[in-house]
């Protein structure tokens, strides 16, 4: 059986993969691309491809090329073109990469496939940057002159009118956030610190999922309580028993990297989120400029609580054991039932006399045991 | 007509009572008694003691009475004061009615309860599968693009 060995470099992180049939137009596998892997061939061989798709919305690729050279070479340039060789039945954005049998049979190397891509839509908007900065980037913009004075040092402009935020978050953004670098420009001012752009001025953060067992009784949902803890948030989210039981939780934080206003997304498997919280994460970094600009030290929004994984606590409180406590009410017929009941009302059949009938329906409503 | 003596340990208030220990005994009744709180007079019966019974049925009436008292009435004679238990008397009826009531609470009921809690609660903690990565990420954001 022909096995071929490929290994994935570049930017994989921008990059998920799938091993798919064409024939079968079913997903075989996911595909690391961390980590080599192993092409093997099979009856359905030579209509299997590997997948490509974005990490995130708005990435474009461009191509892909090998590293060796094959005696049937790899089709380089726009890995579409492969696709559209058998067919294009893929949504658009997405590319692949063909796995013909002729192909591994002919492999003698194991390849090394270098993939590349264009960049990622911005949607910042053109008036705006947003740099990511490191201590580096930091200690060098302090240093940056902001203020042009005249010959006698008066104040002519201050560049430092052209700082939006400095807003400090906790944990790490997404790395497909990033694209690219660019000088720290304050209106006419190129500051000539180069940092990492952000792509986006709203990112969003996955914070995995949360199952939470089913249940066997229908009490859990009347009595039950779910909190969601969240890590930089101050209060727990409370989550209704129906949404949750038995389901699995999706969180996602949707971040304004202007201000650190924040969505938390709660998804139960459909496509909408059920729950749309807004907060406000992060710290807004006293920036205490010279001249009339101020920036006011805002404190900390959001805590800082020591979690970074999500999680929901279940409490489940203990009833009260005996049959005269915790009634539901019901209507039917009373046979049908055991143990403690007090009727509230009653179509009272049989042949008793009115006298009894009164008698027996106050018995009844003061509580009777059925054996 | 037949009375029959039991022993029962449930309560009052309990529908299908457990009888046990029944002794039957014919005997006669005036015909002005009350057939809701009969006032039976017994013969002495060597080997039966009535202070161990504390229910009873009459076949004539089909009624089944508490014992609420027992007392001597000479040294041969005892009567016994019975009081009619409706509830038992009339329960295939009971059981048969339609009704609105309220029962305890058990797997599989819903709608609204005011459940009482001991105040002891069962605390569990599901975690994601995905951890945010501590850093110290600072963003800083600009005007004006050269």
């Amino acid at each position: 059986m022909a096995t071929m060995t490929v290994t994935f470099a570049g930017d994989t992180a921008k990059y998920k993969a799938e091993l798919w049939n064409y024939a079968l137009d079913t997903k075989l596998a996911d595909i690391p691309l961390d980590e080599p892997y192993v092409a093997t061939g099979g009856a359905n061989f030579g209509s299997n491809y590997i997948l490509f798709t974005p990490v995130a919305e708005g990435i474009e690729f461009d191509s892909y090329t090998d590293d060796v050279s094959l005696s049937m070479p790899w089709k380089a340039g726009p890995i579409i073109a492969t696709i559209n060789a058998i067919g294009d039945p893929f949504p658009n954005g997405v590319r692949g990469m063909y796995l013909s049998d002729e192909r591994i049979s002919n492999v003698t190397n194991s390849p090394t496939f270098n993939l590349f891509y264009i960049g990622e839509v911005v949607t910042v908007t053109p008036f705006n940057r947003l740099h990511s900065m490191d201590d580096a980037a930091l200690e060098d913009f302090s240093e940056v002159r902001l203020i042009e004075t005249d010959v006698d040092g008066n104040e002519v402009f201050n560049y430092s009118v052209y700082i939006v935020n400095l807003l400090n978050i906790g944990f790490e953004l997404p790395s497909a956030a990033i694209a690219g670098n660019s000088n720290i420009i304050l209106g006419s001012l190129d500051t000539g610190i180069n940092t990492p752009l952000f792509n986006t001025d709203s990112v969003t953060v996955d914070l995995g999922d949360i199952e939470v067992p089913a249940s066997t009784s229908s009490l859990d949902y009347l009595s039950n309580t779910f909190e969601l803890f969240l890590p930089f948030v101050e209060s727990p989210i409370d989550i209704d028993p129906t949404l949750c039981i038995g389901k699995t939780i999706h969180i996602e934080y949707v971040i304004d990297l202007y201000t650190g206003d924040m969505t938390i997304n709660l998804y139960n498997g459909e496509e909408k989120p059920f729950s749309s919280t807004k907060t406000t994460i992060g710290r807004n970094i006293p920036t205490k400029l010279v001249g009339e600009t101020n920036y006011s030290i805002t404190g900390t929004n959001g805590v800082i609580n020591n979690v970074l994984t999500a999680y929901i606590r279940h409490t489940k409180p203990e009833l009260v054991e005996g049959q005269f406590y915790n009634l539901v009410s019901k209507n039917g017929s009373i046979g049908l039932y055991k143990g403690y009941l007090e009727v509230d009302n009653i179509e009272l059949q049989g042949k008793a006399l009115a006298d009894e009938k009164q008698q027996i329906i106050s018995l009844l409503r003061n509580g009777v045991i059925i054996k | 007509m037949n009375l029959t003596l039991y022993k029962t340990t449930n309560a009052d208030n309990v529908i299908n009572k457990v009888k046990t220990d029944d002794y039957a005994v014919v005997i006669n009744l005036k015909k002005d008694t009350n057939w809701l709180n009969p006032e039976i007079l017994l013969a002495s019966i060597a080997g039966v003691d009535f202070k161990d019974y504390n229910y009873c049925h009459l076949d004539v009436v089909n009624k089944f009475y508490f014992i609420r008292s027992i007392e001597a009435m000479g040294n041969r004679i005892s009567k016994l004061i019975c009081e009619c238990d409706y509830l038992e008397t009339y329960k295939a009826d009971i059981l048969a009615s339609n009704a609105a009531f309220r029962k305890q609470v058990e797997p599989g009921d819903y709608g609204n309860i005011d459940l009482e809690n001991t105040g002891r609660d069962t605390i569990s903690n599901y975690d994601s599968d995905t951890s945010l990565v501590a850093a110290n990420t600072i963003i800083l954001s600009t005007m004006g693009v050269k």
